[in-house]
């Protein structure tokens, strides 16, 4: 007797895959600690507190590390050949390949933050809720500028992941901090700890959560296309 | 054998130089086999009834009831085995059919029980463990053809040429009241409970004929190139019976015959009597551009009978 798809069992399977295929590849820990390290060897980091800066690199580097390369991969095909046209449709296979990116950035985050701020203090509401945006649009963004600019593309999120740690006078207007989400994170906490940001932890919070949705929205539409007539 | 319509076309157009629209039934038990190559419609042709592309124009309408391909009703209904399936790295065959029966809407606690009994139809037991990229060929395609039965489909889609084991259970598909259609490359992969063959040509389906037809079309077509040890004289050679459209090749000879029994029959006493031996014999089955010359020179004007017309009682 047959019943509704085993959503479980194919979530599980579909992360399985593509952490497997994640950790074998060269440029995961390219992506996961090279990129965070060159940003931080940027002239004056060494100056400043290193934790919001990790927080917000672990937000957004280890999404586009499980993303970078994954929709247009063989393991990723073979994935959608068989799950597209079953009873269990398309998103069970897209619900899991966008939580695993957005968990492994959110989750050593938020227990990062946590650590950070033992001392006593409360963590304001902005900052849980940037953290867990920030790494959506994170695995969005890099799956759209792939998607659509290819290398270029690459460098576009590799370049504004490097803007967010500059400290050069231009990078603390409010429109810079606004155009580049990667640093939602790394400036929510500054302002958190009064550290004179730009802008209130509202504002970031709210173009966090507003890039995140609609990101992951066009993200969902490029991946419900993917296997379609490819063989 | 139930004769019901599963699957049927509505003014299809492949590609958009098709010069005729493909009005095509598939009935319930039948193997149908579209015959091309990658240079003509056909691999088109199965992706298109497989809805893994769209047509050029028209309509694919499952069932009597007229489900539309690509709707949500009918998604589990037509399954589909690429030429070269792919599989995700590392994953062994079982997990693989695990993921599958889980995609199928199988319950977890019957899965292991269908599993073994899926293996053991298609023969993979003793590979349930192995990664599945690491298989030979053969068992891979046998693998995703394992896989695309699990959600129990009405219509299987096969690109092939596939591995020889698979035809029984072709027939066991067919016997159950699925339809089978198969996409092969040449004669040689033929199977043998094929019912009906398209043959294809650049840009359509030229000609639809039974298995009988073709198989007689095949042996007037047969091509057979001998060769003698010491040479023999063309006139002799000429002289053979039932032979024709003899010519010359490098050490021999190359003639169409109806029949090959005869033809060898009547090889052996040429050589015989003309004390000579038969050094090489080789038989050569038409091309797919020969059957299709064949079928079309012979057809009347007026539209072609792709539906088999008696076959649904019509």
């Amino acid at each position: 007797m047959r019943g509704r798809p085993g959503y479980l069992r194919i979530w599980f399977s579909v992360v399985r895959c593509m952490a497997r295929r994640a950790v074998r590849r060269e440029v995961f820990p390219w992506i996961a600690l090279g990129a965070p390290l060159a940003a931080w060897l940027l002239p004056g980091q060494a100056t400043i507190p290193i934790m919001p800066f990790a927080i917000s690199a672990v937000t957004w580097c280890l999404p586009a590390a499980f993303m970078a390369g994954w929709p247009g991969s063989a393991d990723r095909n073979a994935l959608a050949g068989l799950l597209h046209g079953s009873r269990a449709g398309r998103y069970s296979l897209i619900i899991p390949e966008m939580t695993l990116p957005i968990m492994a950035g959110s989750l050593p985050a938020l227990l990062m933050i946590r650590a950070l701020h033992t001392g006593g203090g409360g963590i304001p509401w902005q900052v849980w809720t940037v953290i867990p945006f920030a790494s959506l649009t994170a695995a969005s963004a890099t799956l759209l500028l792939q998607t659509y600019f290819g290398t270029t593309g690459n460098l576009i999120n590799l370049t504004g992941f490097m803007a967010q740690a500059s400290l050069a006078s231009w990078s603390g207007s409010g429109i810079f901090q606004l155009l580049v989400p990667h640093g939602y994170t790394l400036w929510t906490i500054r302002w958190a700890e009064g550290s004179g940001t730009a802008l209130h932890g509202d504002i970031y919070a709210f173009f966090a959560v507003l890039e995140g949705i609609g990101l992951a929205i066009l993200s969902f539409r490029v991946l419900s296309q993917g296997n379609r007539g490819r063989r | 054998m139930d004769s019901s319509v599963l699957l049927s076309t509505d003014e299809l157009r492949v590609r958009t130089g098709s010069r005729e629209p493909l009005d095509l039934a598939v009935l319930s038990g039948s193997l149908l086999v579209i015959l091309g190559d990658d240079t003509t419609v056909a691999p088109d042709l199965a992706r298109v009834l497989a809805g893994k592309i769209p047509p050029a124009s028209g309509r694919i309408l499952l069932e009597d009831v007229g489900i539309e391909l690509g709707s949500s009703e009918a998604r589990g209904i037509v399954e589909y085995v690429p030429g070269n399936p792919s599989f995700p790295s590392g994953i062994t065959l079982r997990d693989h059919l695990t993921m599958a029966a889980a995609a199928a809407g199988h319950r977890r606690k019957r899965t292991g029980e269908i599993l073994a009994q899926l293996m053991s139809w298609c023969s993979l037991e003793e590979y349930a463990g192995s990664k599945v990229m690491e298989l030979p060929e053969e068992t891979r395609y046998m693998a995703a053809f394992a896989a695309a039965c699990l959600p129990v489909p009405g219509i299987l889609v096969l690109q092939g040429p596939f591995p020889g084991e698979l035809n029984p259970l072709l027939e066991d598909l067919c016997q159950g009241g699925a339809s089978v259609i198969a996409c092969l490359p040449g004669l040689e992969h033929m199977p043998q409970s094929a019912d009906r063959i398209a043959l294809c040509d650049a840009r359509d389906v030229r000609r639809i004929v039974r298995f009988g037809e073709l198989s007689e079309a095949c042996s007037s077509l047969m091509r057979l190139r001998v060769k003698f040890f010491p040479a023999l004289p063309r006139a002799v050679m000429e002289s053979l019976p039932g032979a024709r459209h003899v010519v010359a090749v490098p050490g021999g000879y190359e003639f169409l015959h109806r029949g090959l029994s005869a033809a060898v029959t009547n090889l052996v006493n040429l050589a015989r009597a003309n004390s000579r031996q038969i050094a090489g014999l080789e038989v050569r089955s038409p091309s797919i551009s020969e059957l299709v010359e064949h079928f079309t020179a012979e057809e009347e004007t007026g539209e072609a009978d792709l539906f088999c017309g008696e076959d649904l009682d019509i």
